[in-house]
């Protein structure tokens, strides 16, 4: 396993292969999101797949959570564009919840990182949307999320160019080399002590055609096994 | 013959990173600060004048 280290040499493996590469949730992110610090890395890497018309690999836990991304960061901003038009005489309770996700985005802006609302607090955000009345909530997700949003699932295909892996148990595809199994996937979350969405894609890049991972996720990477010479054509691309 | 394979059409990273910018220009709409300014700040009640000074 090699990994890839600038766009240089992430060139070079190109000329050679141009299959397609597997791409994690993070590399999509950082491409979508300004706010995001690997960003312009994410962005220069992407224009070289444009440029040379490379299929971008995703399987489908990364396209469900990168939307879920998508619709938080969404919802971040939406808080803070109604923080910012509030002036103070609304519902206090509502207001200070609006203005501490503000001053959390400024700090995390700060330190470099793209803030998006965690479970617990999208969940407080409708319940002090909902106490507003039930139609608080649906115009604020209509604006800020909504239309956008589909938008977001329809153009990943059309305008990204992303072929979606999906496999059933024990098949394979045209970009898999070896049928996948749950039971693999478990152990590599096992060895590795890797989450479940992250010792998938370690899993189905091992068993696929594809000769290049794309992430932003550096315990994928140490879960590459250097000895492994099964696997000594594939190459890893991270974004640190 | 060969399958379609999608690829990404050129710009499209750019453009991509343009939607949660603009996102970032849009004020709530007025339907929704109606709904939230409907809550109007607690009013003040007139207190009645302490009465412990009057003779009884």
């Amino acid at each position: 396993m090699q990994v890839i280290r600038g766009i240089d040499s992430f060139k070079k493996i190109l000329a050679v292969s141009r299959e397609g590469i597997l791409a994690d949730t993070g590399f999509l992110y950082a491409a979508a999101d300004t706010d995001d610090r690997l960003h312009d890395q994410a962005v220069a890497i992407y224009e070289v797949l444009e440029e040379l018309e490379v299929p971008v690999y995703v399987n489908v836990i990364s396209r469900m959570e990168f939307i879920d991304l998508i619709f938080r960061k969404q919802l971040t901003i939406g808080a803070i564009k109604t923080y910012e038009k509030m002036t103070g005489d609304q519902k206090k309770s509502l207001f200070n919840f609006l203005k501490n996700i503000r001053d959390e985005n400024t700090a995390h802006l700060r330190a470099g990182q793209s803030y998006k609302l965690t479970e617990g607090k999208l969940k407080k955000l409708r319940g002090h949307f909902e106490e507003m009345g039930a139609a608080a909530w649906r115009v604020f997700c209509q604006q800020y999320a909504g239309e956008k949003l589909s938008n977001e699932w329809k153009i990943l295909e059309e305008e990204f160019g992303m072929e979606f892996i999906e496999v059933m148990e024990g098949q394979t595809t045209v970009v898999m080399a070896q049928p996948l199994y749950w039971r693999d996937m478990i152990q590599v979350m096992g060895r590795e002590g890797l989450r479940g969405p992250d010792a998938m894609i370690t899993n189905l890049f091992l068993k696929s055609r594809l000769p290049i991972l794309i992430t932003t996720d550096g315990d994928i990477v140490k879960s590459f096994n250097d000895d492994d010479h099964e696997y000594a054509k594939k190459s890893v691309f991270h974004l640190e | 013959m060969k399958q379609k394979v999608n690829t990404p059409k050129k710009g499209a990273a750019r453009k991509w990173a343009e939607r949660l910018k603009n996102l970032r220009e849009q004020p709530p709409f007025e339907e929704l600060m109606n709904i939230l300014n409907r809550m109007e700040k607690p009013k003040k009640v007139a207190q009645p004048r302490s009465r412990g000074d009057l003779d009884i």
